[in-house]
């Protein structure tokens, strides 16, 4: 026997199975079967409200944060580069920046790259909505460009000649073609003038702290420019920004850890650099402060004698700065050095001099730098070495000390080349390094291929205009 | 939630009450049937009796007999099928309220596949399927050779399917099946167990091992475990939807049969050793030229001595493996013992077992560590002895109804109970990896090189690096899981033609993972890592599937069966963790609660699939068989902008050789073609397609405050990646079935591959952004081969040999630019995650001195390499192949089962020695002996400018001995003599017996990223994989 489909039982089949394409199509049924909550997502709608708007606020200072001291950032690694550190790490990534010989897809280097750039975004989108919702907010609107001017500053400082520069504040992104180190040094410039225009002439706290750290900022783009003389009056003495003044970046247990404390002192991934390297210090790197060998109380290192994570290099530590010290972004003893070096370009080498000297045994606030509290005696006033490079390379010196790790080193090396004359072989860790053969050639970072995507880039193989200082 | 889920009842309701409005009984017999084996006229149990053109059907029992009720009057023609015996078919006439009866003598064959497999749609004939269904016999297998977990049963069992172990006792498995085609996503395959889908991903933890992590598929009991079949690709798995285009592993559990109740008892008990042959670390001894004074260590090394800076004192070597009181490892154990019972009536039947399982891994605190903490009074608790173990409880209860003939109920369930513990090992900082092989060539050094620098940590480091196993097990890494796997099942068939079924079932496991160092202990990674932490993840997995279908058969022509099934799927995958970590404990405090720091936070993923489908497949003449089919899936995973995705499906196949046209060949004893296409796919993460902010806590002016930063760009256009395949092939058994022979050929498309899209960084925000822009071939021929060589009563010889071939190849990145890893490369043209590097072009030993030595001078250079990054090699095995033989002697009592495997066509990261170079302790850095290709690689890698890791990325070709088994089986006297059962047998087996390959690390299956579901195999600072010797007694009573 053969099992026919009769005509009333396929009319049922087929009727079950248009009721299921019915209920398909119900969009009522299946949106509400694919109805999915998810408590960790935060919509952009909600940032569209006057608290909104100072979250996103907040979190663009996080991103300040995170390029400073809240995660490993060029402050560390320019620091690597230059002078300041030393690999004790088993990273690669660290030992390529020590090296000299950074590879272009160096992750570390890219991740701190887009931090950069993140900081940027933050502070765009923060601006827009405290414009919208916050517009008294005077001071934290300028604070915003002022984050903003500082992370551009700081590409500028690190980074190679040719940093595209783009727009990813909306859904859209709009992306930059790459721009030369000087339009980055202006594009800072003119963040910190948008932070000074909006606080203005205001005198609340919060206005004049943005207005000092703003001029500290744009003076320091200045000099990338070689705009000594404005830089100065940039400044505007003490009047403008008083020596113990500081915009800080803070560290707390339930955010983050002081990161140079962390990876240095505690992790042991950085050493404090030397003139003379390797575990038994008779690896002689030439144009190296000898951060250590100087024994200058400022930079207190302990040669401990036992190895780094790597398990190989003994670590020299420094205990400038603890867990949760507050750490100098700009400062007034950054504005003094600046006008120092105004003096010095300017060719007034007595002022020059001075305020040096001044600084070496100023008040109270510049003698304390992180956890050091200087004496009065502590620092003997300099003499003027008498000719304008030993002058220069005084200055810097000097510099390198007062603002140890606090990502300035880098730059200055690279303006040491840039705008004092010297080649890198006389500016640069020059020698056999104690993990490699010899130091390379690098004097910036490059920009990660990651770039590439840039829609302006396409069918480029390197992002960088060049590679030089 | 409740108000959808009453929806999806009421719709299921619904659904049912308008079938059953059709159920009417007309006056019906019965057919009694029983089943036989031609030669021996034993009964055969298990055999599955269906009446050709309906879904009636059933099993017989023990006795062979099946009584098949409600059949309607007329005559039928009755099939039955059972694997190892060729299909039978005769015509039985019913009449209404009468018995009929049927006999069948079933002849056996030397080789058959299982005459069964399922599909989306239900239990269908392998014959009527147009694609390849692998199909493994666990309930055999388990009882064979030595299997601890589905990793094992998976390994090596058929064609495509490569899978790749964690080297840690309880760790998961890399498991690829033909190849990759997902550039972002996972490329894992989906798990069912009893209809329902399961928790199947790799890396199913949140302790950071820095390794081996465990996978919710390693849970899963073998001995519950009836047969796993594997659904290799989108041909077959595109009724399984968004989800399945990495293929589909269909794990059945046990089943009672009907009978007297069976006890089945087992306990096996074996070691664990780690035969491993590791690299030898080296350290150089010499003077500084400059200064004629020794150099301090590590900094004399080959290169140094081929410049002129260093002149070689001595050179010191230590392989802490190969010294007795240095290694951490010893011979590990393994034990497990289970109890089943199976058995019931015709009406309802149980499968009952429990069992518990305990192993004990390899790692062993060296015996100099011993003595150090027993000296200084330091407690050795047992996670610091042993830091790798598991211990598992099963238990599960199947039981099986047949109401009444319309009717049958199943219920599934299985409930584990299991704690385990891993080592930090390979990438953890803490781990033992970076430890073990990143020390010097010498144990006791001058000077003493010791921990720290203080007591208690001034300890001696014996060719350790910064600190020795000790430190490092003391902080316990733990899971614990309970998990309870509920399935029900219900097949109704109000009419002879008509069958609904309905699979309702959830997986639900709750896991705690638990990471805890006491204050004071620990090795010094950081200033406050010995000051304690204890963290705790708690995280619920939940995996609820409703699978309702309905199939009519029905034969409007004589020669023409149809059958017709439509179908609504919904699954509901849904995690939920919280987590509270605290750091800084106060002494003898093992919670977060006194912490200094203490964090707390939660993460839920919900994911939801809403599926229908239609099929249609018709039978011609019983040897043409053409399906046709659709499912349309909507996802809550998609885009906005995206409603509705679809998958086709087609398939033929033909039993050719019963042809009337066919030649008759003698020795062609069936000739089946077939061939399949198909469409299924992969969904997006959860919130993929989503745009959102974060949260971020931070220190503002020494206060703490919140913040929103963006997270994720979002895509509202995003699909699922859709991935179309066509195979084709042919079933041939030969020489009257004592050899088959397989062939199948694959082409895989996958289009809308999903890219993790890298953002330029200078947008400042997310790093990727998901986007359908891919395009992904995999394609390859499949081979397998069966064949009964000898079949005597005395003796007995069969052999089984797969080979697969797998080529991939990326055509498209949607315009976007190749993406360039530090070593891999993802370009048009060329394999997914191709290893990429400028390769070395040679080397010379110019100045004779014995050294290869990098100069910037090309003139003394002697190591060269190429000036452009290439492609190198593929990251996963193009080429796999077993080879299983069994041999029965003593009158095939004892049977000798052997498991050869090989994988070859690719190339293995031998990331423990590039990384052994930098520290710097390898042979091609330190040793002057060394081979000059490796001390080639290493000047590649670090003094010339090029910076090459190419040598490091060495052929990974091997052949294993993956199993060898010895069991005897007793005789019946004997077994009721000994052991008053019914029968026994005791089996001696081995895993990973020998190694042989051109691989220069320490194993080519060594792969510290395998078990978190990375594509990039590398051995780094790894274990290999350990040989197990296991015996086992299986006692039937």
């Amino acid at each position: 026997m053969r099992y026919a489909f009769r005509f009333g039982e396929r009319l049922k089949f087929a009727t079950l199975g248009a009721a299921l394409a019915l209920v398909a199509s119900c969009s009522s049924v299946t949106d509400s079967l694919l109805e999915v909550e998810d408590p960790d997502l935060i919509a952009p709608e909600n940032t569209n409200s006057a608290a909104g708007a100072i979250a996103v606020a907040n979190g663009a200072l996080g991103r300040l944060n995170d390029v400073t001291t809240g995660d490993e950032s060029t402050w560390l690694f320019g620091g690597l580069l230059a002078d300041e550190w030393g690999t004790s790490s088993t990273f690669i990534q660290n030992d390529e920046a020590d090296w000299r010989k950074v590879q272009d897809n160096n992750s570390s280097v890219g991740g701190m790259l887009r931090r950069l750039y993140r900081v940027r975004t933050a502070a765009n989108q923060a601006i827009k909505l405290l414009n919208e919702w916050q517009p008294t907010r005077t001071a934290l609107r300028a604070e915003m460009y002022f984050a903003r001017g500082f992370a551009e500053l700081q590409l500028a400082s690190d980074y190679c000649n040719g940093i595209p520069i783009s727009d990813g504040t909306e859904i859209e992104i709009v992306f930059g073609e790459p721009e030369t180190t000087q339009e980055v040094f202006n594009r800072a410039i003119a963040s910190f003038d948008s932070a000074l225009a909006i606080v203005g002439t205001a005198t609340d706290a919060a206005s004049v702290r943005v207005a000092r750290a703003a001029r500290v900022g744009k003076a320091r783009a200045q000099l990338g420019n070689n705009q000594f003389a404005a830089a100065a009056t940039t400044i505007g003495g003490t009047t403008g920004v008083p020596t113990t003044f500081a915009y800080q970046t803070t560290s707390s247990l339930a955010a983050d850890d002081n990161i140079i404390w962390n990876q240095g002192l505690s992790a042991r991934r950085y050493s404090v650099a030397d003139s003379l390297e390797g575990n038994s210090r008779n690896l002689l790197v030439r144009n190296a402060i000898p951060f250590f060998s100087a024994r200058d109380p400022r930079l207190p290192v302990t040669d401990t004698r036992t190895v780094g994570q790597d398990g190989g290099t003994f670590v020299r530590t420094t205990t400038l700065y603890d867990r949760l010290t507050p750490i100098d972004v700009v400062s007034g003893l950054d504005a003094r050095l600046i006008e120092a070096e105004a003096a010095l370009r300017g060719g007034n080498a007595a002022q020059w001099l001075q305020i040096l000297n001044d600084l070496r045994t100023g008040p109270t606030r510049i003698t304390q730098v992180g956890t050091v509290v200087l004496a009065a005696t502590a620092l003997p006033p300099l003499t003027d070495p008498g000719t304008t490079e030993a002058r220069v390379s005084l200055h810097f010196r000097e510099k390198a000390f007062w603002t140890f790790s606090r990502g300035q080193r880098l730059g200055d090396l690279r303006r040491l080349v840039r705008q004092f004359g010297r080649t890198p072989d006389n500016v640069f860790p020059v020698g056999p390094h104690y993990k490699t053969s010899a130091y390379g050639t690098d004097v910036n970072f490059p920009i990660h291929p990651d770039e590439l995507n840039n829609t302006n880039l396409q069918g480029k193989t390197q992002v960088c205009i060049d590679r030089n200082a | 939630m409740h108000t959808r889920t009453l929806a999806l009842a009421r719709w299921a309701a619904a659904a049912a009450v308008f079938l059953g409005a059709s159920v009417a009984y007309a006056q019906a017999g019965s057919i009694a049937v029983r089943v036989v084996d031609a030669g021996t006229s034993n009964p055969i149990d298990q055999a599955q009796v269906s009446i050709v053109g309906t879904n009636l059907g059933g099993l017989t029992n023990s006795d062979g007999r099946v009584l098949l009720r409600n059949i309607g009057p007329g005559t039928h023609q009755l099939r039955v099928l059972r694997v190892g015996y060729t299909e039978q078919k005769k015509p039985v006439t019913v009449t209404a309220g009468q018995q009929a009866t049927a006999e069948f003598s079933l002849g056996a064959v030397a080789v058959s596949l299982a005459p069964v497999v399922t599909t989306a749609t239900g239990e269908t004939r392998r014959v009527e399927v147009g694609n390849t269904v692998a199909q493994i016999d666990v309930a055999k297998t388990v009882e064979v050779t030595q299997i601890k977990n589905v990793d094992d049963l998976l390994t090596a069992r058929t064609t495509s399917l490569a899978v790749t172990q964690g080297n840690q006792t309880g760790s998961g498995s890399r498991m690829r099946i033909r190849g990759q085609s997902s550039l972002s996503l996972s490329n894992q395959p989906i798990f069912i167990i009893d209809g329902v889908r399961m928790t199947s991903n790799a890396d199913n933890t949140n302790l950071p091992t820095g390794g081996a992590t465990p996978s919710r598929v390693g849970d899963i009991n073998p001995d519950e475990i009836e047969n796993i079949e594997v659904i290799k690709g989108p041909s077959a798995a595109a009724l399984y939807g968004t989800a399945a285009a990495n293929g589909v592993v269909l794990i059945t559990t046990k089943r009672g049969r009907a009978g007297q109740a069976r006890w089945t008892a087992y306990a096996e008990s074996g070691l664990l050793r780690d035969r491993n042959t590791y690299m030898t670390a080296y350290t150089l001894f010499g003077k500084q030229t400059s200064t004629g004074q020794p150099a301090p260590i590590n900094f004399c090394n080959l290169q140094r001595v081929g410049v002129g800076q260093c002149t070689i004192d001595s050179v010191a070597a230590l392989n802490i493996f190969e010294e007795d009181s240095l290694t951490p490892v010893d011979d590990g154990s393994r034990s497990q013992y289970g109890l089943q019972l199976s058995g019931g009536t015709e009406a309802i039947r149980y499968f009952l077992s429990g069992e518990r399982e305990q192993e004990t891994g390899v790692m062993k605190l060296p015996k100099f560590e011993e003595a150090r903490m027993q000296a200084q009074e330091i407690p050795i608790r047992e996670w610091t002895d042993r830091p790798n173990a598991l211990g598992k409880n099963t238990v599960r209860m199947n039981l099986n109804s047949t109401v009444n003939p319309q009717l049958d109920l199943a219920l599934s369930s299985g409930f584990i109970n299991l704690t385990q513990r891993f080592s930090l090992e390979s990438n953890a900082t803490a781990g033992l990896g970076s430890q073990v092989f990143g020390g010097p060539g010498c144990s006791i050094c001058a000077p003493e090189r010791l921990t720290g620098s203080a007591a208690p940590l001034n300890t001696p480091l014996r060719g350790y690096r910064a600190w020795t196993p000790g430190y490092t097990w003391q902080e316990k890494n733990e899971q614990q899981v309970n998990r309870f796997i509920l399935s029900g099942n219900a097949n109704w068939r109000p009419r002879s033609w008509l069958q609904n079924r309905l699979t309702i079932g959830n997986d639900f496991a709750a896991r705690s993972d638990s990471r805890f160092l006491f204050n004071g202990e620990g090795p010094p990674i950081t200033n406050i890592y010995r000051n304690g932490f204890k963290s705790n993840w708690r995280q619920n997995l939940r995996n609820t599937t409703v699978d309702l279908g309905s199939t009519a058969t029905y034969n409007p022509l004589a020669w023409l069966n149809l059958k017709t099934t439509v179908g609504a799927q919904y699954v509901n995958e849904e995690t939920a963790l919280g987590q509270a970590i605290g750091t800084e404990l106060p002494p003898g405090a093992q919670t977060p609660n006194g912490a200094v720091t203490r964090t707390a936070s939660e993460a839920t993923t919900r994911v939801k699939t809403f599926g229908l489908f239609v099929e249609e497949a018709a039978a011609i003449n019983d040897r043409l068989f053409l399906t046709a089919a659709l499912r349309t899936d909507q996802n809550s995973a998609f885009g906005t902008d995206f409603q509705r995705v679809y998958y086709p499906k087609a398939s033929l196949s033909w039993l050719i050789s019963q042809e009337n046209f066919f030649p008759t060949v003698g020795w062609l004893s069936e000739l089946r073609i077939r061939t399949a296409y198909g469409a299924s796919g992969v969904q997006p993460n959860s919130n993929d397609a989503l745009r959102f902010f974060g949260t971020s806590i931070q220190s503002l002016q020494n206060a703490d405050v919140g913040g929103l930063q963006i997270d994720a760009l979002g895509n509202p256009d995003l699909r699922p990646e859709r991935s179309t395949e066509i195979e084709g092939g042919f079933e041939a058994k030969l020489f009257n079935s004592r050899l088959s022979f397989d062939l199948t050929y694959y082409n895989k498309r996958t289009k809308d591959a999903l890219i993790s899209a890298i953002v330029a960084p200078s947008a400042g925000v997310a790093a990727n952004v998901r986007r359908n822009l891919g395009a992904v071939r995999n394609e390859g021929w499949e081979i397998l081969s069966s064949a009964q060589v000898l079949d005597r009563r005395y003796a007995a010889l069969d052999v089984s040999l797969s080979y697969s071939t797998n080529e991939n190849e990326l055509i498209s990145l949607g315009g976007t630019p190749p993406q360039i890893g530090t070593n891999t490369r993802v370009v048009e043209g060329y394999p997914l995650f191709g290893f990429w590097e400028n390769k070395i072009l040679g080397w010379e030993d110019k100045n004779g001195d014995g050294l290869l030595t990098y100069f910037a001078d090309p003139a003394r250079n002697e190591v060269f390499v190429d000036s452009v990054d290439s492609f190198i090699g593929y990251t996963q095995p193009r080429h796999l192949a077993t080879l299983t033989t069994g041999f029965e002697f003593l009158n095939r009592r004892l049977r000798l089962q052997s498991l050869f495997d090989y994988r070859g066509g690719h190339r293995w990261y031998n990331n423990t020695e590039r990384i052994r170079c930098t520290r710097p302790n390898c042979g091609g850095r330190m040793d002057p002996n060394a081979s000059f290709e490796d001390q080639a690689m290493v000047i590649a890698a670090l003094e010339h400018p090029a910076r090459t890791n190419a040598g490091y990325f060495q052929k990974g070709d091997y052949v294993r001995f993956r199993e060898l088994s010895l069991q005897y089986s007793f005789s019946n006297d004997l077994a009721a003599k000994l052991l008053r059962a019914r029968s026994a047998n005791i089996v001696m087996s081995g895993r990973n017996l020998k190694l042989w390959t051109a691989y220069r690390g320490t194993d080519p299956e060594s792969d510290f990223q395998a078990t978190v579901d990375n594509d990039v195999p590398s051995e780094f600072q790894t274990l290999g994989p350990p040989t197990y010797f296991i015996l086992r007694l299986n006692v039937v009573f």
